[in-house]
């Protein structure tokens, strides 16, 4: 267990050590060069030119005789080649006989065929059940890797597949350049945030947009099973993502679920794992006689008589261990899948559930999947993707606690002293039995006997039918609907004589639907020139009805709160209503020249409801060109170079930003009361409404290339963007004279620039293989301006600190640490600040930039190696160069004037009079003492994680004569989190406790805090893969 | 075929858009459909008066204010700081200032919306409409009676704030802004009906008259003051709440209305008061049965009410305790870090603070008589002494219309019966916010506090300005702030 407080000595090079590693890997790509030599290569001998040839042929697919246009035919290793024409025919010049034709394209698998002494090849293309694999899902449709114009990163679904998680954005983590994963703590359940190339707005959502099979989902993503996925296309440029128009700016997520492939045998795949989870750091705390020490140190400054006297002996009770628990982790899921020559399904069922490491706290979920699509007739296909999903998560308010106010912050403030129990088996109620404590120090026990469940029902699905109305004309329409019904049921119990006991009950429910039209037509003329056309509408509407009520004052705790006519006092009832609409309409070309240049330019018109009628619509356009240069004549000879891409792409997208009514001349109700305890509502004007608002633009340049060399053994890819976030939505203060605080208006920028490299390479591809991938990326934010050049503070973090913490401040990053400098201790032993200003008072003049919250780079990097039938995955993720605001140690050490317990580290390094160090590490134990925020709380949290490493062993079933009823198995374990590498004195550097959706500026401002958060777990792990 | 999808497309995306991105809010009110009738008069004025609860001038920070500036109470926690007069307030406590400023203009907003809206209703009874009119009068009296007060010059707003061209406004000078007061409050002292049927919570033409009397008082306008008073005096729909033993008082503060009752901020379960948890420790049966109990204003023993104070009156021992029963029907001693508490606001028997807290209360008008007759007259008449002591006999136990052994003697200079009435109205009105004012008002602040041993810099006689209001108001600036800030 590693010290909860600062050890600022301690020096430890990890996150450079991170940075090494990935040189390390660059360097490994280098010993493939080093040991690949061209002149071996089996390709090489093709290229003697005797004498050329022109092969002549018509490719049709295997369910239809006319012919297939687009079809890429290309010599292998010469990479020139063509592509069939609207009827399917093609005709390409050989340079010998013993030129092989490979014959590909989306959809199909690829075919290899060796010319020989034929001038007519007919080709019989088959459709290829692993198709996602080599294309990309992009907005609307999908494209060939190789013909990607934008920047888009897959994840696959096997690396998903490592980690057993709850939400399949945990697994994201570290897995694709550019993306920012941050869980904000370790609830089970818990706010996972996402960003995709920094963030850029200051009020509306940082979130990206989630497209599960095509479906924009309007809330998070928990409800998916990770195993139900097959695949993850994070569309990063402007180009990918402004076809999602006003929703595109935070980039999109497209999320495709397993399906059936065609003529597939059926398969019954059954996936299970069962793990353990510990809590990796428990912070350490004085025990009990180190407590009663200070505690008589503190009244004697105060003044008061000690308390303890004689001092108590032992260790007392350590309140961590009665919170902290082995918590179980199982999740199971069942998958069946078939596909016939005309209709493919997969069914899958699930069931997760994850205790949390602190007591009463967990996760369960329980859901249902099936996908279906069919071939009618000729003309009409149709399918669908249906999703139901219950979760119940069992929750505590642990993060953001302070002064022993909730379950991890009592565990860390309750007095080691006493027990839990008093002699009567009640819960021991400290302030009855500590005079001097402070009477809201709560007996951690008590939170764990809260109740306050939290059930999200969710029904998701969609329906589409495409008719194929001429050759290479398809018309598509999708009817899709999301619903969900939330509820939640509170109960605090009545424990001691006085309590009343509270309970609530609420619901929400919110449904959408969607409907999308799209128009398709693929066609090629005269051989080199071919188009994709896409045009279509789509309209969607969101509405959600909350009800809550809550009543206090039972007599026992029997019902709890399934009957709040029992209580004595009921609170006021609160509903409330949301709605909003938005319509559409889009259109993209896709434009391919000889097969070497690619141009896609696309469109979107987005109506919104929730701005006013002038400023309803907005035009979201992109261009990107993208040129193969591998394809150029002077590479075609490379045996070095397979593939060169350079890519470059320029776009707007738009962030709606603004809840709905926003714009309109609001009055909001409120209570008076004129007598005889009778409520009377009253409506007063809610804000200056501003018919001005309109969206949030994100202008971005994106310039990178992809790169495969050594066989395309070894992948790169590289890219360099500018976003420039202009009419950001901001909360601009007024005069509070004029009756309201702020006003929203489109004032001022915000910029994103950054480098994003990935590295994928196969190092060793004999018996025993080795593939090693890592990414790197570094963002720059920047806030470029700000209404009237004017700082905007974070708002205040509460008790005990007296000033706020973060800023934006045009010139700096959005959200920097902003406090006082600490300038040792007085001569009463409080700590004194630094006068910044020279003005001979500290106050809130004397604040400066104290620390900076967004890393410099974020890694993540891994290994898959695989020997006979052993594989094994290692993964490694890191941030370098953030701060972090350590509040819990702020809020401890301004506890003991609560008569709370403190950090171990605390004990002998305190002020006392008898040694007034002005140097030391803690100011005097006094209910005089007061902290701030300051750069005292700021710490390094650079850190480098063994995120996953997980060894299986697949049961060879062909050698052992099982495979006609078992085709795979799979026996694995891993650890989560085995290690962590860190100067960062808190229990896990993972943390922003204050992460929130509020359109509060103030509020959304805040990150990078760590106050009580809910650690993380390590998890043990052990999973079984069946194939039937 | 295509042609005929495309012509399609383009109709169905035409023709229903306007409609389909329509914004319709269902769970709020828009200024589009409101202020049409008199059901929505009656719920703008409800509006304007529910500021006078807990968002300005029941809200805590604002009691807190005024109970820690007047000398009887020292604060606890992150309130403490207010209570170090040698020094200007705290960056915490200059937020809660900022605060109260704009709760008190939102206020201010809310019944300049009415005066603006409500005259334009055709749909409604025009008695009610000028009785509504009265009372934003009177809510916008009050609040700039307050402003004006704490802050000295303030901006003047006097129409509702719709669009941002209207957002600069300069302080205007006290003289304007007690111009604008009294013209309110004569509106409303004219308009307002002697008698709300729907209770106290309301104000009547006496809560106006009150109002009048506190603002001439203030402005040392001594005749009308006096003359006010004197009209509320005779009013036969008030009278005093006779005692004989100190819990008795209860029957002023653990009601919801009572004779004395002019005016008060009244509460209900979903609308209580905020003011007893911040006397009382948490777990205190009867006082404050629940689990919550900040202890923040912790009465000063040194200060006047000490020893000083006669043990015989009965408001000393209403007002302060030492002990209470437990449970278990023990006496228990406050603990010895909170060894004094107040108790003049309680919570009910469920624990909830339900109870009305006073605005306006007929004895004030017997004090305000007492000395704006005797500061009018050049000395005190035997009537103004009369009224002095019905006051302080009601306070001993006494039958206050009979001659009782603690009568003030005849024959006090003016001086010494206008100390005399402010020492009575320090014990009547205690924590009924009224002796911070009556400091200021009578260039008392510092000495006071020198006689108590504390040091008050003259910077904390007037509260800081917003620093947004400084920075976002185009007629202000940085000159603007109050001293020290």
């Amino acid at each position: 267990m590693k010290s909860s407080i600062t050890n600022h000595q301690r020096v430890f090079k990890g996150m450079h050590l991170a940075f090494l590693a990935f040189m390390l890997q660059l360097l490994s790509v280098s010993t493939v060069l080093a040991f690949h030599n061209p002149g071996t290569d089996a390709t090489a001998s093709s290229q003697t030119v005797l004498e050329e040839k022109v092969i002549t042929g018509k490719v049709t697919s295997a369910d239809s005789p006319e012919g297939l246009p687009g079809v890429n035919v290309s010599i292998e290793g010469a990479t020139v080649g063509t592509i069939t024409d609207i009827d399917g025919n093609y005709s390409i010049e050989v340079p010998s006989e013993e030129s092989v034709l490979v014959f590909s394209y989306i959809g199909f698998l690829s075919q290899k065929i060796t010319v020989g002494n034929r001038s007519e090849i007919n080709v019989i293309m088959a459709p290829d059940i692993q198709a996602l694999d080599e294309v990309v899902v992009v907005g609307y449709g999908y494209v060939k890797k190789s013909d990607l114009t934008g920047s888009v990163t897959q994840v696959d679904a096997e690396k998903i597949a490592e980690f057993p998680v709850y939400e399949v954005s945990q697994a994201l983590k570290g897995r694709a350049a550019g993306v920012q994963v941050t869980q904000n703590s370790g609830r089970p359940g818990g706010r996972i945030e996402v960003r995709i190339r920094g963030n850029n707005s200051m009020i509306g959502s940082n979130e990206p947009l989630y497209v599960v099979d095509g479906y924009p989902i309007t809330g998070d993503i928990s409800y998916l099973n990770p195993a139900d996925i097959a695949s993850i296309d994070i569309l990063k440029d402007a180009s990918a993502t402004a076809i999602y128009g006003s929703r595109g700016a935070n980039g999109v997520v497209i999320i495709s679920t397993k399906k059936g492939s065609k003529n597939q045998a059926g398969r019954i795949n059954v996936e299970t794992y069962f793990g353990a989870q510990q809590v990796m750091n428990q912070f350490e705390l004085l025990d009990a006689q180190q407590y009663a020490i200070v505690v008589n140190e503190y009244l004697t400054n105060n003044g008061q008589t000690p308390f303890f006297d004689p001092l108590p002996t032992g260790p007392g009770t350590n309140w961590q261990d009665v919170v902290y628990q082995t918590a179980r982790l199982q999740n199971h899921t069942i998958t069946f899948s078939k596909g016939s020559e005309n209709t493919t399904y997969s069914l899958s069922g699930n069931f997760f559930e994850q205790q949390g490491i602190l007591i009463n706290t967990g996760v369960k979920r329980a859901s249902l999947r099936l996908n279906v699509d069919s071939e009618v007739n000729r003309i009409v296909s149709i399918g669908t993707n249906l999703n139901l999903t219950r979760s119940t998560t069992n929750y505590q308010n642990v993060d953001n606690g302070h002064f022993g106010q909730n379950l991890l912050s009592g565990a860390l403030s309750a007095p080691p002293t006493l027990p839990i129990y008093d002699e009567n088996g009640v819960l021991t109620e400290f302030s009855q039995i500590y005079t001097f404590i402070d009477p809201s120090t709560t007996n951690p026990m008590e939170f764990a006997a809260r109740k306050d469940n939290r059930v999200l029902n969710t029904f998701i699905g969609n329906a589409y039918v495409n008719f194929n109305l001429a050759k290479g004309l398809t018309f598509k329409t999708i009817l899709g609907a999301d619903f969900n019904l939330s509820s939640r049921e509170a109960y605090t119990p009545i424990i001691y004589p006085n309590d009343r006991g509270s309970a609530l009950e609420s619901r929400t429910e919110s449904f959408s639907w969607l409907n999308e039209n799209l128009l398709n037509y693929k066609t090629t003329l005269g051989g080199i020139h071919s188009f994709d056309f896409l045009a279509g509408f789509t309209t969607q509407k969101y509405q959600s009805k909350s009800l809550s009520a809550s009543a206090t004052g039972f007599s026992n705790n029997t019902t709890e709160n399934y009957d709040l006519s029992a209580a004595e006092t009921p609170d006021p009832p609160s509903s409330g209503f949301n709605e909003w609409t938005l319509a559409s309409a889009l259109g993209r070309v896709n434009y391919t020249l000889n097969n070497k240049y690619l141009f896609t330019v696309s469109v979107r018109a987005d109506g919104s409801s929730r701005f006013a009628p002038e400023n309803k619509w907005s035009y979201f356009p992109s261009g990107a060109a993208a040129w193969r240069i591998s394809d150029e004549a002077f590479l075609a000879d490379s045996r070095f170079i397979n593939n060169l891409k350079l890519r470059a792409s320029y776009g707007i997208t738009g962030n709606q930003g603004i809840n709905s009514y926003q714009t309109l001349n609001r009055l909001n109700s409120v209570t008076a009361v004129y007598g005889g305890g009778n409520d009377v509502i009253g409506y007063v004007p809610a804000a200056i409404a501003n018919p001005d608002l309109r969206w949030e633009t994100t202008k971005q340049l994106d310039i990178g290339f992809d790169l495969g060399v050594i066989d395309n053994r070894v992948r790169f890819t590289f890219d360099y963007y500018v976003k420039n976030t202009e009419d950001l939505l901001a909360s601009v203060p007024l005069p509070p004279s004029v009756g309201f605080g702020s006003i929203l208006r489109n004032i001022g920028a915000t910029k994103n620039s950054g480098i994003e490299l990935s590295l994928d390479a196969d190092i060793l591809v004999s018996a025993f293989k080795w593939n090693a991938y890592g990414q790197i990326s570094f963002n720059r934010n920047e806030v470029v301006s700000l209404a009237g050049g004017e700082d905007v503070l974070g708002s205040g973090l509460g008790q005990p600190f007296n000033s706020t913490l973060n800023i934006a401040r045009e010139g700096e990053p959005m959200g920097m640490f902003f406090g006082l400098v600490e300038d040792g201790l007085d001569e009463e032993g409080f700590i004194q600040y630094v006068d910044q200003n020279n003005d001979g008072v500290i106050n809130t003049q004397d604040r400066i930039i104290i620390g900076n919250p967004h890393p410099d780079f974020l890694c993540g990097f891994g290994s898959n190696f695989s020997y006979k039938n052993f594989d094994l995955n290692v993964f490694l993720e890191g941030s370098y160069g953030n701060d972090i605001f350590f509040a819990t140690a702020g809020t401890h050490l301004s506890s003991f004037n609560r008569g709370q317990n403190q950090f171990a580290d605390l004990f002998g390094n305190y002020w006392t009079a008898e040694n007034p160090d002005p140097n030391a590490k803690y100011p005097k134990v006094s209910s005089a003492t007061q902290v701030d925020v300051s750069d005292r709380f700021i710490e390094d949290g650079s850190y480098l994680r063994i995120k996953t490493i997980r060894l299986a062993y697949n049961l060879p079933t062909d050698k052992l004569g099982i495979n006609n009823w078992l085709s795979t198995a799979q026996i694995y374990f891993s650890v989560i989190n085995l290690a962590t590498f860190t100067d960062y004195p808190g229990p896990d550097p993972e943390v922003n406790t204050r992460g929130t959706d509020s359109q509060d500026v103030g509020s959304r401002l805040i990150i990078g805090v760590d106050e009580s958060a809910y650690p993380s777990s390590r998890t043990f792990a052990f999973g079984l893969k069946f194939g039937f | 075929m295509k042609n005929i999808l495309l012509f399609v497309i383009a109709v169905l995306t035409v023709s229903s858009c306007t409609d389909f991105l329509a914004e319709e809010p269902r769970d709020l009110i828009s200024s589009v459909n409101f202020y049409q009738n008199e059901a929505d008069a009656k719920a703008a004025i409800a509006g304007a008066y529910a500021s006078l609860g807990n968002e300005y001038y029941g809200n805590w920070e604002y009691y807190a204010f005024n109970v820690l500036h007047s000398g009887a109470a020292d604060g606890r926690g992150s309130q403490g700081p207010i209570t170090i007069y040698d020094q200007v307030l705290d960056q915490r406590n200059i937020d809660r200032a900022s605060n109260i400023w704009g709760r008190i203009y939102s206020g201010i907003n809310r019944a300049n919306a009415v005066l603006d809206n409500v005259p334009q209703i055709e749909d409604m009874d025009e008695g009610l409409k000028t009785q509504i009119l009265a009372e934003a009068h009177f809510l916008r009296a009050l609040a700039y009676f307050e402003l004006v007060r704490g802050w000295g010059p303030v901006p003047l707003r006097l129409t509702e704030t719709r669009g941002l061209d209207e957002i600069g406004a300069p302080r205007a000078s006290e003289d304007e802004v007690y111009s604008q007061i009294i013209a309110d409050a004569q509106i409303a002292e004219k308009d307002l009906p002697e008698v709300q049927p729907d209770g106290t919570g309301r104000a009547s033409k006496w809560a106006a008259k009150m109002l009048l009397a506190q603002v001439h008082l203030t402005r040392e306008n001594w005749a009308a003051a006096r003359d006010l008073a004197e009209e509320v005096i005779n009013c036969p729909l008030f009278s005093l709440v006779l005692v004989n033993e100190p819990d008795d008082f209860y029957q002023l503060f653990r009601v919801k209305t009572h004779t004395e009752d002019i005016m008060s901020r009244q509460h209900s379960e979903i609308s209580q008061s905020e003011i007893p948890n911040f006397l009382h420790l948490s777990n205190i049966p009867v006082y404050n049965p629940t689990g919550s109990g900040f202890f923040a204003w912790l009465p000063i023993a040194n200060s006047f009410i000490g020893d000083s104070w006669d043990d015989n009156d009965l408001r000393k021992s209403f007002n302060l305790y030492t002990e209470y029963v437990d449970n278990s029907g023990n006496t228990v001693q406050l603990p010895e870090t909170t060894p004094l508490l107040f108790k003049k606001f309680i919570d009910d028997e469920n624990g909830l603070q339900t109870f009305s807290v006073p605005i306006f209360r007929y004895t004030e008008a017997f004090l305000i008589y007492a000395e704006a007759a005797s500061q009018a007259e050049g000395g005190p008449s035997a009537k103004a002494l009369e009224r002095l002591n019905t006051i302080k006999r009601r306070g001993y136990g006494y039958d206050p219309f009979s001659v009782s052994p603690v009568d003030y003697p005849a024959g006090m200079s003016q001086e010494e019966f206008r100390d005399a009435v402010l020492k009575e109205r320090d014990y009547e009105f205690l924590l009924e916010r009224r002796r911070w004012w009556d400091l200021k008002r009578t260039n008392r602040v510092i000495s006071y506090f020198e006689s108590i041993g504390r040091t008050f810099i003259p910077e904390r006689l007037l509260w800081p300005l917003p620093e947004n209001e400084i920075n976002t108001n185009p007629a202000l600036g940085p000159e603007d702030q109050n001293p020290g800030y």
